[in-house]
């Protein structure tokens, strides 16, 4: 009768999760990026001092340019993803030297920080620079950002 | 141990097994008939029918919530796009008045949730709403059901001579639609293609009667829809469109104009399809930094040319950049039965990393030519490279880079 039971309360349970495993797991993560990148820019929207605001903008374009690195150094990456994680590093590698004005970009003026960092998470939310790659390659570098780096 | 207390024991662990499993099987039973079931389940949800006052304007929204669709506003509150824009369709259907209004609504394929929810409203009420259960179809069933729904329901189609003159609008919201018969990438959250959009436009102008155009307007708000391939597609089905030939962020081209969709008669087409797009434009300036472009196309001043601006982002196809083109798109093509008849859009290479860039970077994009009947609304992003383009040319070009290069 225990193992009846036991063998109900399992299989209760595996059709309760269903609809969570059966999502779309590539959008759900890239929920995850939108929503830690909101809060990096609500943090920064709520910092008075420039440049605590621009160290934490910094830290979070290294930390993105360093999880695409390591992702791009993996041997098992195809070919196709290997150039489609360039196009995406070159995005965020711009907008850090952007914000600090290097290789030929006016810096970020620190008025105007605030509206970076809203500029950084439209930008991310508008155009899907993640489509061109697989998913499990685009798995990887989100859970490196907000997991692990 | 007595025989009555044995029986007695065993009665009751039976009933209380009985209590435990029996809705235990029904939650599995019903789990199993929607996990193998290819069926739609409808659920009919009326309003009071309206028989009385004319019906004049139709109006299709197709919003497709496929993939990743969450943006924040100001205050970094969490808003979903297909949610934000099927709560508009839904109060443009209760404010309009004269019109037809049916949402087609898509979203994601997941267990024991719908595949997507089709509504008909008529004069400001809710006539019929019906919840699709389909978990392993592809986008031509949903399609499929869409173009049936609407001949089941739209008063054009039952009732075909009640006006001699509608004015119809078709609206699509969703990510950037891929070029192509099949979607660049994998996975369920890219699966509708400017293929699949044409298809339905042709689908619901053959219910229309094929009367000029279809459409008075087409409204495309997803990224890059502004191209050559995808405008090319819809230009026969459209008079006029609303396209952007750039990303465009997802809290989309606002429809909130049509609430006073009677305006048109006395603004006429063109003016009314400028008010919407301009509208549009100072919202989304408003509330975003990065680049806004909205373009409209007046159909009849295109056509002649687009398949010479398509030729800019096709090397090797035939075109003549020098000037119009002769191969036309052939505006009896938005009709039943005419897939592929504009072949000039056909044959594009659809795989590799797509990069867009403005056809005006094109040394052989003429604007004397090119830009004619495209008015472009734009205001370029407050920071990143294209901070200082002070114009765009209303058409977006793409290139495949081949991953094996």
């Amino acid at each position: 009768m225990y193992k009846v039971k036991i063998l109900c309360i399992i299989l209760l349970l595996f059709v309760a999760v269903q609809p969570l495993m059966a999502m779309d797991n590539s959008s759900r993560l890239e929920d995850q990026f939108k929503e830690y990148m909101n809060e990096i820019r609500m943090k920064v929207n709520k910092i008075d001092d420039p440049v605590e605001k621009r160290a934490m903008l910094n830290m979070t374009l290294q930390k993105i340019i360093r999880a695409l690195d390591t992702v791009s150094t993996l041997e098992s990456l195809s070919e196709k993803d290997q150039k489609a994680i360039a196009v995406i590093r070159s995005g965020f590698q711009d907008k850090y030297n952007e914000l600090n004005g290097l290789n030929g970009f006016e810096k970020v003026a620190d008025t105007d920080l605030n509206s970076f960092a809203d500029y950084m998470l439209q930008d991310l939310e508008q155009a899907r620079r993640m489509v061109s790659m697989s998913i499990a390659a685009f798995i990887i570098i989100i859970l490196l950002i907000i997991l692990i780096l | 141990m007595t025989v009555e207390k044995k029986r007695f024991l065993f009665s009751c662990t039976r009933s209380k097994l009985f209590v435990f499993a029996a809705p235990t099987a029904a939650v599995i039973l019903f789990s199993f008939l929607f996990l193998f079931s290819c069926e739609t389940q409808s659920a009919l949800k009326t309003g009071t029918p309206s028989t009385q006052g004319r019906t004049r304007y139709s109006i299709i929204y197709v919003i497709n919530g496929e993939g990743s669709n969450l943006y924040h506003d100001e205050e970094g509150r969490p808003l979903f796009a297909d949610v934000q824009m099927l709560k508009q369709a839904k109060e443009i259907a209760r404010e309009a008045s004269e019109t037809e209004v049916f949402i087609f609504y898509l979203k994601p394929v997941r267990l024991h949730q719908p595949r997507g929810k089709l509504y008909y409203y008529r004069n400001r009420l809710s006539k019929k709403s019906v919840k699709r259960y389909t978990l392993h179809s592809g986008i031509s069933e949903e399609i499929s059901s869409w173009l049936e729904f609407y001949k089941k329901h739209s008063l054009r189609f039952q009732e075909p001579g009640v006006n001699s003159r509608w004015r119809s609008f078709f609206f699509y919201f969703g990510h950037e639609l891929q070029e192509g018969k099949s979607p660049v990438s994998q996975g369920p959250a890219y699966l509708f293609t400017a293929d699949n959009l044409a298809h339905v436009l042709r689908g619901l102008n053959a219910d229309f009667g094929g009367d000029g155009y279809g459409f008075d307007l087409v409204i495309v708000s997803a990224c890059n829809s502004g191209t050559p391939g995808i405008i090319g597609r819809i230009i026969p089905c459209a008079r006029y469109i609303i396209a952007s030939p750039e990303p465009l962020h997802l809290s989309h081209i606002s429809t909130e104009p049509f609430k006073n969709v009677g305006e048109i008669e006395k603004k006429g087409t063109f003016q009314f399809v400028m008010g919407a797009a301009r509208y549009a434009f100072e919202r989304l300036t408003h509330m975003t930094n990065t680049a806004v472009t909205v373009a409209v196309y007046d159909s009849a001043r295109v056509i002649p040319y687009i398949a010479t601006v398509e030729a800019l982002c096709m090397p090797g196809k035939r075109g003549n950049p020098g000037g119009m083109s002769s191969e036309k798109i052939d505006r009896s093509a938005c009709g039943p039965g005419e897939e592929g008849k504009n072949s000039t859009v056909a044959e594009k290479k659809t795989s590799g990393i797509p990069e867009y860039y403005d056809c005006a970077e094109n040394p052989e994009f003429r604007e004397d030519v090119m830009d004619k009947g495209v008015t472009v609304f734009y205001r370029p992003p407050l920071f990143g490279r294209g901070k200082g383009k002070t114009e765009h040319s209303g058409w977006e070009c793409i290139r495949f880079t081949d991953a094996s290069n």
